[in-house]
């Protein structure tokens, strides 16, 4: 049960995060998708307003193979009470709510960054500014999720 | 002082001089030239605009060069240098120079055209593919006794389905049947002809989608396919006439960059003013040049020019050493100073490297970083701004390497990983001063130290400046008693730390003298008992110091993450074992997943750095508002001239 608990946790962090991201690289990526038509040689600078989003998901991915690492699936041990499960399940929380949030913002903050990158190359780096602000909520969120995992005895 | 005012400056000579004059200070590039508003000028607009579209041609011709032939200039390559000297289209070359790039761009459109009579062609045999094995020309004609009718019904149809519909006397040949549409060819008698027809129109029947011929669908299909390859030929002998040009692609470029520099000349004559005999030109020059336009223009071609001292309108420019010019283009984004602005950079610069430094943090990608950027900006030429840019990241490698190995991160955890994994030791990279997973707390808390630092400097800077202005009340008001609180505040939680009562309470001391002083003074400007209640009100800004403090976390969030990320990606690398296999995995994993975290990091770390200071640390003194000094000069595109490498 306690074991549950805690790949209940890695599994809503990889998942929502990883929903997030989905749909923020999505909006992204469809606005992308309609500048490449008209202008295949702006894809390059389009690539990283497409994937800032992706990083929430990685985030998850990264508190979810820590939790993996640490109740046995993949190395320690496993946890036997009920208590370290759940405490598990709670790190988690943080990267899961946030990182869903979060990359679904900024999937809007990209998408309309698209816009700048199609009116005015030059400044592209403003739009991919625009969208790094967002980015350090979700930073936050995975550094306090990564802090608790590995420090649940 | 670090920041250049230039000073204003104008220039009188007789009208023949005017075009040695320009060249001149074309080539000096030291002065900012100013339309003149009360005197005659020359409008030689239909020059300039012609200019211009003999640049947008060349340019167009470059581009479709570099299309169809292997020549590209990267963001990485070194540009052309040249001497200014050697760089001369004289007018006979120039002439056949257009005419090339005339001819190129006429080659594209040839291309153009014959590509969309080719999908004209193709969209063509598309619609025909459905008709293919009907034998008949598509514009058989009627008979005396019935109407023919090829077209296509929606839907699928079969023999059975059709008859029903349509009954026994309609004669029908299903050519080709899917999902979407069935093409039937019917032979209707005429004395049923509008019963059938209203049948066919109800279930949808509509004529072929294209013109109809002599030829059967079939050969109509292969014609069009010949037809395509003819013009494939076609699209094949422009595609030559273009690569037989490549030669020129380099003249092509000297050539644009020669229009540039006339069209920028023009630009700059249309601005001097004119009488009768002599033209006037006003505007801004650098001082570093002063003596040096001196010496060109009054001794050496004799015109009278009169420098004044700069003031407020001056236009500004940075000037600073080799540590601190990268960052001025940091500067310059967020504004350039104001006329009695003081120069942010010096200490910016220190700051920025720092803080890079500690968010990117570790040593590895800091070496790869530093080694990278370091090679172009010391072995390779570039002109000023892209050097720039190599230098600032030399120095942020350079940090970002010390702050590794402080946090003991080398890719992550990368060299105990290897040593575990692979020669069974438990050799390990211990951090000089902390492990930031196992103590963020005193991450933290330096990282705030630090931001708290920066501030007081900048509130620092800011009373400096007020006091030079003479306004003290404001200076005691606004800035020092902010500086004595945040002072105190730094000190006490010093003294706590190292648990000497003395410190703790020398900066008890000093924030309470701050907090009153606020208290006193933070209302200076309201009449009456508004004195005191502003003094309190303006104790509501602690929140802003608090959050600005509080925001400098992020230089433990984002130093913590980087090395978190790579720690993760060598464990992922590491699962795979020690054998062979094992080794090929760690590779692969490794190399992808340290590129990637590498490319997250170093684009957070750039942004959040830019971030601090620009809300944080700016806005404490920096006024900004400037203008930027643009001296009329040699903008080129493609080539860069040898006396402008830094």
């Amino acid at each position: 049960m306690s074991l549950f608990f805690a790949l209940l946790g890695a599994a809503i962090a990889v998942a929502f995060a990883g929903i997030g991201s989905a749909k923020g690289v999505g909006v992204a990526s469809e606005s992308a998708t309609g500048i490449v038509v008209d202008d295949p040689s702006k894809f390059g600078k389009l690539l990283v307003l497409q994937l800032l989003p992706g990083t929430q998901g990685l985030y998850g991915f990264i508190v979810a193979v820590m939790v993996l690492l640490n109740t046995g699936i993949l190395g320690g041990k496993a946890p036997t009470d009920i208590m370290t499960g759940l405490l598990y399940l709670a790190a988690c929380l943080p990267i899961a709510i946030g990182g869903l949030f979060s990359a679904m913002a900024q999937g809007r903050v990209c998408s309309s960054g698209v816009n700048i990158i199609a009116k005015k190359p030059s400044e592209s780096s403003k739009a991919i500014v625009s969208a790094s602000l967002v980015e350090l909520y979700a930073l936050l969120a995975f550094i306090v999720s990564f802090l608790m995992v590995i420090n649940i005895k | 002082m670090a920041i250049l005012r230039m000073k204003p400056f104008f220039l009188i000579d007789v009208l023949k001089n005017r075009k040695k004059i320009l060249e001149t200070l074309q080539k000096l590039e030291c002065v900012q030239v100013e339309p003149i508003t009360n005197l005659k000028k020359i409008s030689p607009h239909q020059t300039i605009s012609q200019i211009d579209s003999m640049i947008h041609d060349a340019d167009k011709a470059v581009e479709i060069i570099e299309k169809y032939s292997t020549k590209k200039d990267s963001f990485l390559k070194s540009p052309n240098f040249k001497s200014a000297e050697k760089l001369n289209v004289d007018i006979a070359k120039s002439n056949e120079l257009h005419k090339k790039v005339k001819s190129i761009l006429s080659s594209m459109a040839e291309i153009e055209k014959i590509q969309s009579k080719i999908n004209k062609l193709e969209n063509e045999s598309l619609l025909l593919y459905y008709y293919l094995s009907l034998d008949l020309p598509t514009d058989v004609q009627n008979t005396k006794y019935t109407n023919i009718l090829i077209g296509n019904i929606p839907g699928f149809w079969s023999d059975e389905s059709l008859l029903n519909k349509l009954g026994e006397s309609v004669y029908f040949e299903i050519i080709d049947a899917n999902k979407l549409q069935t093409s039937v060819f019917f032979i209707i008698p005429k004395n049923i002809n509008d019963k059938v027809r209203k049948i066919l129109l109800d279930i949808g029947f509509s004529q072929p989608p294209f013109s109809s011929t002599k030829k059967s669908p079939k050969e109509k299909s292969t014609a069009n396919k010949e037809k395509i390859a003819q013009l494939n030929k076609e699209i094949l002998e422009y595609e030559n006439k273009i690569k037989s040009m490549q030669n020129e692609y380099q003249n092509i470029q000297d050539f644009s960059d020669c229009l540039r520099l006339r069209k920028e000349k023009y630009e700059t004559l249309c601005k001097i003013g004119l009488t009768d005999n002599t033209f006037v030109l006003k505007g801004f020059v650098n001082p570093r040049f002063e003596s040096k336009i001196i010496e060109k223009i009054e001794n050496e071609i004799g015109a009278y020019i009169e420098i004044s001292e700069p003031d407020e309108n001056s236009p500004v420019d940075f000037s600073n050493n080799f540590f601190v010019a990268p960052v001025e283009n940091i500067t310059q984004t967020y504004s350039m100073p104001s006329y009695d602005d003081i120069d942010p950079n010096p200490i910016m610069s220190l700051f920025y490297y720092i803080f890079f430094g500690m968010m990117f943090s570790d040593a590895g990608y800091g070496l790869v970083l530093s080694i990278a950027c370091g090679w172009l900006a010391f072995f390779k030429k570039f002109e000023k701004r892209k050097k720039d840019l190599f230098r600032m990241f030399f120095f942020c490698g350079l940090s970002t390497t010390f702050w590794g190995f402080m946090y003991g991160s080398f890719f992550g955890n990368a060299i105990d990983t290897v040593a575990k994994v692979f020669f069974n030791s438990d050799f390990s990279l211990a951090p000089l001063w902390i492990n930031t997973v196992t103590e963020p707390l005193t991450l933290l808390i330096f990282s705030i130290v630090i931001g708290l630092i920066q501030i007081i400097i900048g509130l620092s800077i800011k009373f400096y400046t007020l006091v030079r202005r003479k306004k003290f009340m404001e200076a005691i008001a606004t800035v020092l008693d902010w500086i004595l609180i945040l002072l105190g505040i730094g000190i006490f939680a010093t003294g706590k730390t190292v648990n000497s009562d003395i410190i703790s309470l020398v900066g008890l001391i000093l924030s309470i003298l701050g907090t009153s002083l606020v208290v006193l003074l933070g209302g200076y400007k309201n009449k009456g008992a508004m004195k005191i209640f502003g003094g309190i009100i303006s104790l509501y800004d602690i929140t802003s110091y608090i959050s600005d403090a509080l925001s400098y976390s992020r230089l433990m969030a984002l130093g913590i993450a980087t090395g978190v990320i790579a720690n993760v990606v060598n464990i992922l690398g590491s699962m795979a074992g020690n054998g062979i296999l094992g080794f090929i995995v760690f590779v692969i994993i490794s190399i992808v997943g340290h590129a990637m975290n590498f490319g997250i990091n170093i684009l957070g770390a750039y942004v959040h750095t830019n971030r601090l200071q620009y809300v944080e640390f700016f806005s404490k003194f920096y006024e900004g508002g400037g203008k930027k000094f643009i001296p009329f000069g040699m903008n080129t595109r493609y080539i860069k001239f040898l006396n402008k490498i830094k």
